[in-house]
């Protein structure tokens, strides 16, 4: 049996779709609030976690494998295998700011963000000095209280940064989905159960974009 | 002390006598390792990276590094020693700072050292020594990968990865098997198209030996990997003759960018637990910078995971000792029952006021009458017949 750590909410949704896609079917999830998910033919055992704490879970093998967004995998620097790309919870990694600032010419920013280790790298590559606030949540309020200059944050669709007055300034990283990820050890002692489902995963959805 | 803690203690107390035995009939000979080094001699070594270094300051103003690592301060014990001592081994504390706990900075490591000996049957004879060590502590499920440190450092070579940074960047992305970014890399990197499928295919080359000897040969771009897959394939052979080899897969996407090994490298693992409890290889390099011998090979074993590792194994042992309850009316059948089931070394009460209530399934429940036996074990009842069962010793429960 398989054990794959998700994150709840939106990615779990996604990955269950896929995963019937592929005929594997979570029928608990609809129904009930467990966190632990049994499929149907009880090889594979979904866990529910908080996104950023998929990785840990993967990482100390209390998970086989998990599913994990990108922005999380580099956040953490996670000591996991990255396996490939699934083509759920696309989005992108910003740099954003009200409208009427422009950041050109600037030589120091206060950042508030969720993404402190991304944040620092990104600044010092560019050149430009920075204060990070760490925030777990709500981003968008800290450049409206005039708390920082800028955040740094995942974009999807824009709007709640649009409703909340700011817009995109800069793009860190495009293209960020959510990545398969595995435990070191499990890749090696489960592989013909891992390979398997990472083939009828691939085969579920055709833009998945790794060459095998 | 908590109950946890107590029962490790039992458990290192059990490790340290066997493990010390089977380095001792292999002919291993214990050594004592100082606790300290200075720091300007450490830095030279390299294989422990700079920011995991525990460091103090003594009354002279000597920076002194606390043992991060153990071979090489054996390096540097046998470096004055006979030719003749060539088997060391060594169970101790090394430190490292991880993150900021700091009770994870101090892990206790155990390890064997075998020196000036660069035959296939001197890295095979490591490798069992390795797999003899598990094996004695009563854990199955071992699986050792091996692979060369070579290997990978030969393929970016040739493809055209010359400078250092870029060499260490690709290292880390194929030891971490991490596809995702190296399909980002790899899009705008000056790589021959040829070799992109290829350098896929290294990362996940591991298996079972045939099946990724196989492989490998497609791999192979040049004489130095095919001298690597030669070394395997000697050491392998080396393998079957200590028995050791259906232990042993291969892994040769493993790659090391801090130059420590010079050969063969492999890992341990144990099925169902996330940790690598032990890791090695050939080191003649470091040998002969440090110690001044020809070569060198050896590996060091996690004593913390080990304890893990086997904390566990008895937890899931003590779950699966089924306790049976044997209850009903006929007082001469529930005694004939409970002694022939106990024969079978199964733990057996019996209910003498007939008054026993399962609320929580915690035993298997055997209701005894004087023709019929009721079996109940999770909520499913099946009868049998009480002469039976005692015919046949208990087999149907069992």
């Amino acid at each position: 049996m398989l054990r794959i750590a998700v994150a709840k909410g939106r990615t779990a949704k996604e990955v269950i779709n896929l995963f019937s896609s592929c005929g594997i079917h979570f029928d608990e999830y609809e129904t009930s609030r467990k966190l632990i998910l049994k499929s149907r033919d009880k090889n594979i055992e979904l866990i529910l976690v908080k996104p950023i704490d998929t990785p840990i879970y993967v990482e100390s093998g209390a998970a086989d494998c998990g599913i994990a967004g990108y922005d999380i995998l580099l956040e953490n620097e996670a000591n996991v295998h990255i396996l490939m790309n699934l083509n759920v919870s696309k989005c992108k990694m910003c740099v954003a700011a009200k409208k009427d600032i422009s950041l050109e010419n600037k030589k120091f920013l206060t950042v508030a963000t969720k993404f402190p280790n991304i944040a620092k790298k990104h600044f010092e590559k560019t050149g430009i000095e920075c204060k990070i606030i760490h925030l777990s949540g709500a981003i968008e309020l800290a450049p409206l209280l005039n708390m920082s200059d800028v955040i740094v944050d995942i974009v999807q669709t824009g709007k709640t940064l649009a409703e909340n007055g700011l817009e995109i300034k800069e793009i860190i990283i495009n293209n960020i989905c959510a990545c398969f990820i595995a435990n070191k050890v499990s890749l090696k002692t489960n592989y013909p159960e891992i390979d398997n489902l990472m083939i009828k995963l691939l085969h579920a959805d055709k833009e998945l974009n790794i060459p095998v | 002390m908590n109950f946890q803690q107590k029962k490790s203690q039992q458990i290192y107390i059990e490790v340290r006598n066997k493990l010390l035995h089977i380095y001792d009939i292999f002919g291993y000979e214990e050594l004592r390792l100082p606790l300290f080094e200075k720091y300007e001699k450490y830095i030279e070594y390299k294989a422990v990276s700079e920011e995991s270094l525990l460091k103090l300051i003594d009354r002279s103003g000597n920076i002194l590094v606390i043992r991060p690592d153990a071979t090489f301060h054996v390096l540097k014990t046998i470096q004055n020693m006979d030719g003749v001592f060539n088997r060391c081994c060594y169970m101790t504390n090394v430190f490292r700072f991880r993150e900021n706990n700091f009770e994870k900075n101090d892990v206790l490591q155990s390890g064997i050292e075998l020196f000036d000996s660069s035959s296939p049957y001197a890295d095979a004879e490591v490798i069992t020594v390795a797999i003899e060590s598990l094996k004695t502590l009563g854990i199955e499920n071992i699986h050792i990968d091996l692979g060369h440190s070579q290997f990978v450092h030969a393929f970016l070579k040739h493809i055209g990865i010359r400078s250092d940074a870029d060499i260490a960047y690709y290292h880390k992305l194929l030891d971490n098997k991490n596809i995702v970014e190296l399909n980002n890399s790899l899009q705008n990197a000056e790589i021959d198209k040829k070799y992109i499928s290829k350098i896929y295919d290294l990362a996940m080359l591991f298996g079972d030996y045939d099946d990724v000897m196989n492989k490998a040969a497609n791999i192979c771009a040049n004489a130095k990997m095919e001298q690597n897959l030669v070394e395997i394939s000697n050491i392998f052979t080396a393998l079957k003759s200590y028995g050791a080899d259906k232990y042993v897969h291969l892994d040769l996407g493993f790659s090391n960018p801090m130059n420590y090994y010079s050969g063969i490298i492999f890992k341990g693992y144990v099925n169902s637990h996330g940790e690598t409890v032990l890791s090695g290889g050939r080191y003649d390099n470091l040998a002969q910078t440090f110690a001044n011998r020809s070569s060198a090979c050896g590996f060091g074993q996690n004593i913390d995971v080990t304890i893990d590792i086997m904390l566990k194994k008895q937890q899931l042992e003590k779950s699966d000792n089924k306790t049976i309850y044997i209850t009903g009316s006929h007082e001469q059948n529930k005694a004939l029952i409970a002694s022939v089931l106990r024969s079978r070394n199964v733990k057996c009460i019996v209910d003498l006021n007939c008054d026993y209530k399962d609320n929580n399934n915690k035993f298997i429940i055997i209701n005894v009458g004087s023709n019929n036996t009721e079996v109940k074990i999770n909520n499913q009842t099946k009868i049998y017949d009480t002469d039976d069962i005692i015919a046949n010793k208990g087999a149907q429960i069992c």
